[in-house]
């Protein structure tokens, strides 16, 4: 008995030493000192040079790392530069790279557990998986994108080998108790996916659905129009190429199983994680040519507005051979360089904010399951299906159901089927390959008309003078009905295409000698089709207005002013609207705090500078005022969408109606005296500054907006004490310098072609280890708003400091 | 090896020997024949110890149990054996841990882990804790099936006897 239970006892402990039991970790291989999580310590010491054994190198690579971890990788042939930056990329970031390929591929739950699978259910519905698995299927044999992607999975591939043998794998793998799997091409493709959804995949149809039913046609569409109200800059103002086509006419009603079935799905997108629904805008670029540039030739600058993390999402190369020489940031996971320069060229994207989503209401009959009614004839539903594995609980099937437009996405209400432009195959990586290589606009354009989804405004710069803009991406064409709301189902509103090539925003060479976009609406009001509406796609253009009225001025920019500009806090918001509010107030009986607070708004030049007071004010009267006016309407309406959602399109109606009709009944609350926008600004007025005294106590010399503005650069597992921050910061979402609390400027870029320098930088490390010098190493240097040069590779072999790997076959 | 003693349990030693007419030489005898005996025993521990630190040192973490079966196959006493497997077990998963602390940030990695796992509140002392409790228990569990086997092993030993 005796030997059965001792035999017991320690065969479970081995167990759970091997295998872990519910959230216990396998305690001996995830804490025994030689292979264990202990094994990530070495991370802490600087590496040094080494000679390294790759399979599947033709011939010798070599990466130089800079002092603070930038990589510059150098092969003789494309093939072993992509194999070389697939290990480098898994040597400084596979829990990364794994972690984003099973979010996109609905494998989340196989290591984190039951928590995991709405996320998982919800990813496969959608169908990353199902579209990179159709890219790769459509990306021919032999051809150089296949050998790429080869070529960089095996380099993924040799660096898992490595650390599975030595126990160098990252210390989250063994406290999840999992080995990562193989690096297929087809995982590279799923991130590249991830990116689409995170950039394109967009709920607005169904908000509006319920904005609708609330609200009535009438406001809804008075207040969030498909033209914003607002003044805006288009980069692309025309003249066009087509006719404005005939208005649409607005739809009146909505169902009331559309609204259900619009609540249901933005219940299941608001239990998702920020990443999966594309709710905030994202980015500035822009460009100035040699007559606006005191050195006679382009400068161009470009920061993209992503969710900040350690690690980043940014891994920042060098990449040297003979066909292929590009510096700036690749997405671990993906082989190729996303924004960067070449030897003549450079670019910068931004997000369209085109309507890329498109709901249909599927007519169905219940005496005819699993059928639904499209041109005339009841169509079966196609099936995919999923066996998701769950950690402690075997696996649980998903059956997904397939219409013409896309996957249902709900359960219990209305059909619904979604087609957004990611579940179009695009051939991104060949696209950025291509352009890695142009050396010129010409071709520069030409490797963009294979662009689809994301949609992204290119910036370009060259080293012959020329600057450009290209919208490039799907903006699909309905054959009819509301594109912003819910459509039919049964065929009359399927899409018909997208808008040609030819005929999306873009503009090369300006008369204005610049181009800029900052998310904003990219063509005026006569562009002949449809790309979205005011509500929340395209930004209230503050960023964008900021950069026209700099960019617009007079006088020449040197790479300094772009540096200024890129971390600019001015709110143009307040620039716009301050006078109005201090008009009003000095037409009004002030307490002596109110008094001292309307004092320093006078005197307040609109920089929102985490040290001033004016700016925390300012900030909390237009939270206030958009409350007061706005929170009547959607109490009376019992409008089921948050004010916060839809907040960038009641901006634009707010600041329209504050400057140029301040009588508009909005003002008036439902059954309240008539009031005008003063009467609210002044009522918003106090409201913010009772606010604050509640918030940062009565004395106004310390209510510095840093106090109640902050910036955090969260590490990806959420841990609080592996993040950077929180500090207090300046600017606020609608500065240039975007000043989310958890988002911003991921990486900024700033090329000159006349001295052929770049600068970047971004707020992060190379290294996820956490232990690493080079985990944040970086974020200093971006929260100071400094650059480092992009060095060549040379230039970073000879700099002092520099560490080689070098790799034999 | 041999190891004439400590191989058999006084309590499973089979019949009790002949009583001795003058007991103080005997005792004297069994006294240094237990030291010259243990002697060898102590340096096969020590060696077992050593093999076990550098196994897991190479991440053979699964060879401490194995250390605790020999040290509870080796020694007679259950209480001896426990607190001898008890600290083998910790010095095999202390001295590489050690031996790391030298080269690289190991109190870094602690806190690092710790907050990975939801333990800041603990700080590093929690995955230290986890680390060097894993290891005694790993090898106090083998010494317990060291002990246990006993019983199937001493009649063996007397038969080859």
């Amino acid at each position: 008995l005796n030997l059965v239970a001792s035999l017991l006892i320690a065969g479970g402990l081995l167990y759970v030493s091997f295998a872990g039991v519910g959230p216990l970790p396998p305690l001996g291989a995830a804490f025994n000192p030689g292979s264990g999580v202990w094994r990530a310590a070495t991370e802490g010491v600087p590496i040094s040079s080494r000679t390294l054994h790759l399979a599947g190198l033709h011939g010798p690579a070599d990466v130089a790392f800079e002092r603070n971890g930038i990589a510059h990788i150098r092969a003789d042939n494309e093939e072993d530069l992509f194999l070389a930056t697939g290990y480098v990329h898994a040597r400084f970031r596979l829990f990364q790279m794994d972690l984003l390929r099973r979010q996109s591929g609905g494998r989340l739950a196989e290591v984190f557990g039951p928590a995991a699978l709405p996320v998982d259910e919800f990813e496969l519905e959608l169908g990353l998986l199902r579209t990179a698995r159709a890219e790769w299927a459509l990306i021919p044999s032999g051809s150089e994108g296949q050998r790429v992607l080869m070529a960089y999975s095996k380099g993924v591939n040799d660096r898992i080998e490595e650390a599975t043998r030595d126990g160098g794998l990252p210390p989250a793998f063994k406290l999840l108790g999992y080995q990562p799997q193989p690096w297929t091409a087809i995982d590279s493709l799923l991130i590249k996916g991830d990116m689409t959804q995170t950039l394109d995949f967009q709920d607005e149809p169904l908000t509006s659905a319920l904005l609708l039913k609330s609200l009535g046609p009438d406001r809804t569409a008075q207040w969030f129009p498909v033209q914003a109200p607002n003044e805006q800059h288009p980069y692309a103002p025309g003249p066009y190429k087509k006719d404005a086509p005939e208005p649409l006419p607005v739809q009146r009603t909505v169902s009331d199983a559309t609204a259900a079935a619009a609540s249901e799905v933005l219940d299941r997108l608001d239990s998702l994680p920020d990443w999966a629904v594309h709710r905030s805008s994202n980015s500035n670029n822009w460009a100035v040519d040699g007559s606006k540039s005191v050195t006679g030739l382009p400068l161009m600058a470009g920061d993209p507005h992503l969710e900040l993390t350690l690690p980043a999402i940014w891994y920042q190369v060098d990449l040297q051979s003979p066909t292929y020489s590009v510096s700036g940031v690749t997405i671990p996971g993906t082989p190729v360089v996303v924004i960067g320069r070449n030897r003549h060229i450079s670019w910068s994207l931004t997000n369209v904010q085109n309507q890329a989503t498109l709901y249909y209401k599927e007519e169905t009959d219940s005496g005819r399951p699993d059928q639904y009614l499209w041109n005339g004839t009841w169509r079966h539903f196609d099936h995919a299906v999923y066996d998701i594995p769950v950690k402690g609980g075997g696996s649980t099937r998903l059956d997904v159901k397939l219409s013409v437009h896309g996957p249902v996405i709900t359960r219990q209400s209305q059909t619904m089927s979604v087609a957004w432009i990611g579940n179009q195959p695009s051939a991104d990586l060949e696209v950025l390959l291509r352009i890695g290589r142009a050396s010129n606009y010409g071709a520069f354009r030409d490797a963009l008309r294979a662009w689809h989804a994301p949609s992204q405004n290119f910036v370009y710069a060259d080293d012959a003078g020329h600057i450009g803009m290209i919208g490039a991406g799907y903006y699909p064409i309905v054959r009819s009905g509301d594109p912003w709301l819910p459509l039919h189902g049964t065929g009359e509103s399927d899409i018909l295409g997208t808008i040609p090539f030819d005929d999306i925003p873009q503009v090369y060479d300006p008369p204005g000698h610049f181009v800029f976009s900052a998310n904003q609406r990219p063509v005026g009001p006569e562009y002949p089709y449809y790309i979205g509406t005011a509500l929340d796609e395209f930004d209230p253009g503050y960023r964008a207005n900021r950069i026209y009225s700099v960019l617009s001025g007079p006088g020449k920019f040197s790479a300094g002013d772009m540096q200024r500009l890129q971390n600019d806090n001015h709110d143009q918001l307040a620039i716009r609207v301050l006078p109005k509010l201090v008009d009003a107030l000095d037409q009004t009986r002030l307490t002596p705090l109110q008094s001292r607070a309307a004092a320093l708004l006078k005197t307040w030049d609109a920089d929102m500078d985490a040290i001033w007071a004016a700016p925390a004010i300012w900030w909390t009267f237009w939270q206030e005022y958009r409350e007061l006016t706005f929170k009547p309407w959607w109490d009376a309406g019992r409008v089921p969408v948050s004010r916060s959602d839809v907040s960038g399109a009641l901006d634009q109606d707010l600041e329209t109606w504050t400057l140029q009709d301040p009588r508009n009944s909005v003002f008036t609350p439902p059954g309240a005296p008539p009031q005008t926008a003063l009467d609210v600004m002044v009522k918003a007025f106090g409201a913010a500054l009772d606010t604050l005294t509640r918030q940062l106590g009565p004395d106004i010399g310390t209510w510095q907006w840093g106090r109640i503005h902050s910036r955090t650069v969260s590490s990806l597992l959420r841990v609080n004490q592996l993040s950077w921050g929180p500090r207090p910061a300046s600017g606020d979402s609608r500065t240039v310098n975007a000043a989310g609390g958890t988002s911003g400027p991921s990486w900024r870029l700033i090329v000159d072609w006349n001295s052929k320098q770049a600068l970047g930088i971004y707020p992060g490390g190379q290294s996820e280890s956490p232990l690493s010098p080079w985990y944040q190493n970086l974020v200093g240097v971006w929260w100071r708003g400094e650059y480092l040069p992009l060095l060549s590779g040379d230039e970073a072999r000879a700099a002092g400091g520099s560490v080689s790997w070098k790799f034999q076959p | 090896m041999k190891l004439p003693v400590l191989l058999k349990s006084p309590a499973r030693a089979g019949p009790p020997a002949p009583v001795e007419l003058d007991p103080e030489p005997a005792v004297r005898r069994s006294a240094s024949q237990a030291l010259t005996a243990a002697a060898p025993a102590a340096i096969f521990l020590g060696a077992m110890t050593a093999g076990g630190a550098a196994a897991v040192g190479l991440g053979y973490w699964w060879v401490t149990p194995l250390v605790g079966v020999a040290i509870g196959a080796i020694l007679p006493w259950p209480r001896l054996a426990v607190a001898v497997s008890g600290l083998a077990g910790l010095a095999a998963w202390a001295v590489p841990l050690l031996w790391l602390a030298v080269r690289a940030p190991v109190g870094q990695t602690a806190a690092v882990v710790a907050a990975i796992m939801g333990l800041a509140g603990v700080g590093p002392i929690g995955p230290l804790a986890i680390t060097l409790v894993v290891g005694i228990l790993l090898c106090v569990s083998g010494a317990w099936v060291g002990l246990a086997a006993r019983k199937f092993i001493d009649p063996w030993l007397e038969k080859e006897k």
